[in-house]
């Protein structure tokens, strides 16, 4: 596959355009999006593998400018940022650093040559949902989450966000009873394929109420709690 | 018994919310039960509850929450199961 890489990091340039070319795709590697655009109109690129922050604009605006199939990379994405990719039609949104093997699988996901039903990929990351489109290109759904609340306003509509993906109601009840635990904190989420974590930062004193507790462990079948300093993590099998 | 107010609290109550009050309070519709409705009913202390699931019968015993368990008979779901058989049954 002819593919346009868009990564300013020179080393990183080098690296992703020899693994990329290794498997067998003919890559034009260049720093921004001015270069991007010059290469475009002779190189014909089938496909875009971009970070997101680059020096003279958004990779994301690049893909919509240019409307090909896209990948996008970056180390500091957020939801929102992979939200809008996915809706632009991203194939896949990776944070860096991204692996040759799996930007190649999302680049075969891309040229049609995976088949079959939804899949989760990179269960390390917890967070990934592959849904494939009625064209056979697959979209990659980040399923990870990070909510901050100063005060009780703030932390229901923390609660109402996670409510949207939190896939089953006991993810639900417990992210409800970490959110009222405590005036302020931050809440991260990763779900994995068979199982999640939680982690709370908080200001103050966290998870102090023993019904929370105990609600929790009731409802989940096996739960583990660790302390280090303010951060506390509750998992189950 | 028979001129006692019935509500029915709805299936996710996570979030603190107005309750409606009655005399005897029907949660068998109750999925989820976050801590707050302890507090709530801390605050209505020996109202009477029926219809709980087993699941919410533990929570609220092992809270220590005041409450008078009153499963009088209800009216029965389709087939002639009534929610405490179902409960007992499949839960």
């Amino acid at each position: 596959m002819r593919l346009l890489l868009v990564e300013d990091e020179h080393s990183i340039r080098v690296a992703l355009s020899r693994g990329l070319s290794r498997h067998g795709h003919q890559v034009e590697a260049v720093g921004s999006l001015a270069e991007a655009r010059e290469k475009r109109i002779h190189f014909h690129p089938e496909a875009l593998v971009s970070d997101l922050k680059l020096p003279d604009g958004s990779g994301l605006d690049l893909a919509e400018e240019l409307g090909l199939p896209f990948i996008l990379m970056t180390g500091y994405g957020t939801f929102d940022d992979a939200v809008r990719a996915m809706r632009l039609g991203a194939v896949d949104f990776f944070t860096k650093p991204a692996s040759i093997q799996s930007l190649c699988q999302a680049l075969e996901h891309l040229a049609g040559r995976h088949s079959g039903g939804p899949t989760v990929l990179d269960p390390s990351q917890g967070m990934c949902l592959v849904q494939p489109l009625a064209d056979g290109i697959a979209v990659r759904q980040v399923l990870t989450r990070a909510v901050s609340w100063h005060d009780a306003e703030s932390a229901r509509v923390c609660f109402d966000q996670l409510a949207e993906i939190l896939p089953d109601k006991m993810h639900r009840l417990v992210a409800s009873e970490l959110l009222q635990s405590t005036s302020e904190g931050r809440l991260v989420i990763n779900l994995h394929a068979d199982s999640w974590t939680a982690w709370l930062c908080a200001a103050v004193d966290w998870l102090p109420q023993v019904e929370r507790r105990q609600l929790i462990e009731d409802h989940t079948r096996r739960c583990v709690w660790r302390s280090e300093g303010a951060l506390v993590e509750c998992g189950h099998g | 018994m028979d001129d006692a107010t019935i509500e029915v609290w709805g299936s996710e109550l996570l979030w603190p919310q107005d309750l409606p009050v009655a005399d005897v309070i029907d949660v068998s519709q109750v999925e989820l039960m976050g801590t707050w409705v302890h507090e709530w009913l801390r605050q209505h202390p020996e109202q009477a509850i029926t219809g709980a699931s087993p699941a919410i019968r533990k929570q609220l015993v092992r809270a220590n929450v005041p409450v008078v368990w009153c499963d009088h008979p209800r009216k029965p779901l389709s087939g002639g199961v009534s929610n405490s058989e179902r409960a007992m049954l499949f839960e």
